[in-house]
């Protein structure tokens, strides 16, 4: 059994009558104790997905069929949406840093203020001291200096307060962390470092995070194994160096060769055309309009998503096709 | 005249104040700044930099929407910070156009996006007619790989990041500048959109002679699309020279810094587990404040003259760069 079970999750916004297909028919098992990255461009529904993962549904979202269940190290639960409340849950099991969540600190309240309520609406088994010391522990551990708590959010740089913020979500040792582009608002020399703190939270509480970004390096450098997205679809999954080394789908291989890199000389191309609107997505498999590949069958049929070696996953015909044409020799 | 077709910053520094409840902080946000662009040899010019840096403002100078404290600015051999007449500020305005960050924020969600090329066009008195005017915007969305087809009667939202940018970047061209400053033109964009926006600005170099001022934070469509490259730290310019050689070796502690932080597509180079936690303070350092070299609290080879001497431009004796580092005065 694996720890997070996505099976056929739908979910779409109702925008003027209209339904947008951000999350469609997703089939993922996510194991524990790893590291799972979500790619994509921008309005593949990446960011949709981790919500409905987190079960947190509100208008114009919904989730129109399938289940996303959890079975956690003392108790199981079957799908997150019929739980009537989160709150149980929430950070003690699963937490979720969204975008843009270094400026969820209260401007005008000490950061220490932000732990204390932390406490006070989750921590119910814990005495404050006992929740100070967890804190202070926590913080010396993930090597920040204690006086951030005594600062206010605008005294901190950008760097400092998106530590904070994951250093909050582990706080409970979560069982599953799901991160939304955590660095993307920070310089590199940062970045680096707050993707390390990723690394050292998992490797102490051998948790299963789940990090979304549109930043190939960031995932290749920090995931264990890596879920492309396309137009509501994920379309690959397999482990990090499967995936860059051997890319199967057409998606994934001309996102990978449209990176530059430095020292690199060679001439690169950009994916040719545009993501699809959502709401009107185009038939068969969403990527045929761009795929320098497509044939007639592309354009009627969506390829279903299909194991074709060890811990590699496509949804793509070519790839379906090629190991027929493999297997009749 | 020929000779005067140059862009020329010479020693400029902007100083910002800060407020502080009844004390007042001055910073040099730009520091003695020079460089120099030769528009006979267009070329792409990257300034990169960490955020906060200085390179907006840098940008901001050169378009002249804010004017130096120090320092002149020449470009084609008029001093922009002289110019007085509306007639000379819009030849220069035709001559020298911004790209924006954000291609979402440049157009007004409300208007048609054809509305932003006609305005454009009409108020640098291009065109009279709308037939010429139509024409000329017909052959700025052609540089940028779109048509006047495509782009009428659309509103902003039924673009993606990519085309708006692409449309932006037509604006900018429908009045003829030779110079475009884009300032971090591709950071709101994805990846993959990325590199068609990089490889536009080459080929406008290439096909229309024209430069381009490239801002940017990051390193690898810096090395993969410019000429030359600006190192910018706190306001200074550190290290300036040929990209490829700045970039596959570089020479300040500081561009060293940036370029080992740049994560890389590659499973085989994989740098987080390489990172030694070093200390880390909770606020936010005054770099800006620093005495000497900005980047002393952070330096590696940090030695006891860079806390309290400016380092001065040192030539490589090997390359064609500039670095402003101790470490390569010549003794």
């Amino acid at each position: 059994m694996s720890l997070v079970e996505i099976s056929n999750l739908s979910a779409h916004y109702l925008q003027r009558g209209k339904k947008v297909r951000a999350v469609d028919e997703i089939n993922l098992q996510i194991e524990s104790d790893e590291i799972l990255g979500i790619a994509g461009e921008s309005g593949c529904g990446k960011s949709t997905l981790l919500k409905t993962i987190y079960g947190y549904v509100e208008p114009p979202l919904y989730v129109e069929k399938g289940e996303v269940g959890y079975n956690f190290s003392n108790f199981s639960v079957n799908n997150i949406f019929s739980l009537s409340s989160l709150s149980s849950i929430k950070w003690k099991k699963i937490s979720y840093i969204t975008q843009g969540s270094m400026n969820a600190l209260n401007p005008v309240q000490k950061v220490h203020r932000f732990f204390l309520d932390l406490w006070k609406a989750h921590g119910q088994n814990l005495s404050l001291k006992g929740f100070e010391e967890l804190l202070r522990n926590r913080l010396s551990y993930l090597g920040l200096p204690e006086e951030v708590l005594e600062r206010y959010p605008h005294q901190l740089s950008g760097g400092m307060k998106q530590r904070i913020v994951i250093a909050a979500s582990s706080l409970f040792n979560p069982e599953v962390i799901l991160a939304d582009e955590p660095t993307s608002a920070l310089d590199v020399g940062v970045q680096l470092e707050v993707l390390g703190l990723f690394m050292k939270i998992q490797k102490e509480s051998k948790n299963t995070i789940i990090i979304v970004s549109h930043d190939m390096s960031v995932l290749v450098n920090l995931c264990s194994r890596v879920a492309v997205m396309y137009a509501g679809n994920i379309v690959e999954v397999a482990d990090t160096r499967a995936l860059f080394k051997n890319p199967l789908h057409p998606y994934t291989k001309l996102l990978i060769e449209s990176l530059p890199k430095i020292g690199g000389g060679k001439e690169l191309k950009g994916i040719p055309g545009a993501p699809p609107n959502l709401a009107f997505p185009p038939s068969g498999c969403k990527f045929h309009p761009r795929c320098p590949f497509s044939s007639a069958l592309c354009i009627e049929e969506n390829p279903i998503l299909a194991e074709v070696c060890e811990n590699h996953q496509v949804a793509c015909h070519l790839s379906l096709r090629n190991e027929e044409v493999e297997a009749e020799q | 005249m020929k000779q005067n077709n140059k862009l020329i910053v010479n020693d400029v520094t902007k100083i910002f104040s800060q407020r502080i409840f009844l004390s007042r902080k001055y910073f040099k946000a730009v520091n003695k700044v020079s460089l120099e662009m030769n528009l006979d040899i267009p070329e792409v010019f990257s300034l990169v930099g960490e955020s906060g840096s200085g390179k907006t403002t840098l940008a901001n100078l050169i378009l002249n929407i804010i004017e130096p404290d120090e320092g002149d600015i020449f470009f084609k051999g008029r001093d922009i910070t002289k110019m007085k007449s509306k007639k000379d500020k819009m030849a220069f305005m035709k001559d020298v156009q911004p790209v924006f960050q954000d291609p979402f924020e440049s157009f007004d969600p409300m208007k048609k996006v054809e509305v932003f090329l006609y305005e454009t066009v009409s108020n640098f008195e291009i065109a009279r007619k709308r037939g010429q005017a139509e024409a000329i915007i017909e052959k700025a969305l052609g540089m940028v790989g779109l048509s006047f087809n495509e782009v009428k009667g659309k509103y902003p939202g039924e673009f993606s990041g990519g085309q708006l940018q692409r449309i932006a970047i037509a604006r900018s061209l429908a009045v003829g500048p030779s110079i475009l400053i884009a300032d971090e033109p591709v950071s709101m964009l994805d990846a993959s959109l990325r590199i068609s926006i990089v490889n536009l600005f080459k080929a406008l170099k290439e096909q229309q002679n024209l430069s381009v001022l490239y801002i940017t934070h990051d390193l690898a469509t810096a090395y993969y699309v410019s000429d030359r490259i600006g190192v910018m730290l706190r306001g200074n310019l550190v290290e300036v020279g040929k990209a490829k050689e700045i970039l596959d070796e570089p020479l300040h502690p500081y561009t060293q810094f940036l370029k080992q932080s740049v994560l890389e597509p590659d499973p085989d180079k994989k740098k987080l587990d390489i990172l030694q936690k070093q200390e880390i303070s909770a606020t936010e350092v005054g770099e800006y404040q620093k005495e000497g070299c900005k980047f002393s609290g952070r330096c590696p080879k940090v030695m006891d003259i860079c806390r309290e001497k400016e380092p001065g431009y040192y030539e490589s004796p090997e390359k064609e760069v500039m670095v402003k580092c101790f470490l390569y005065e010549p003794s």
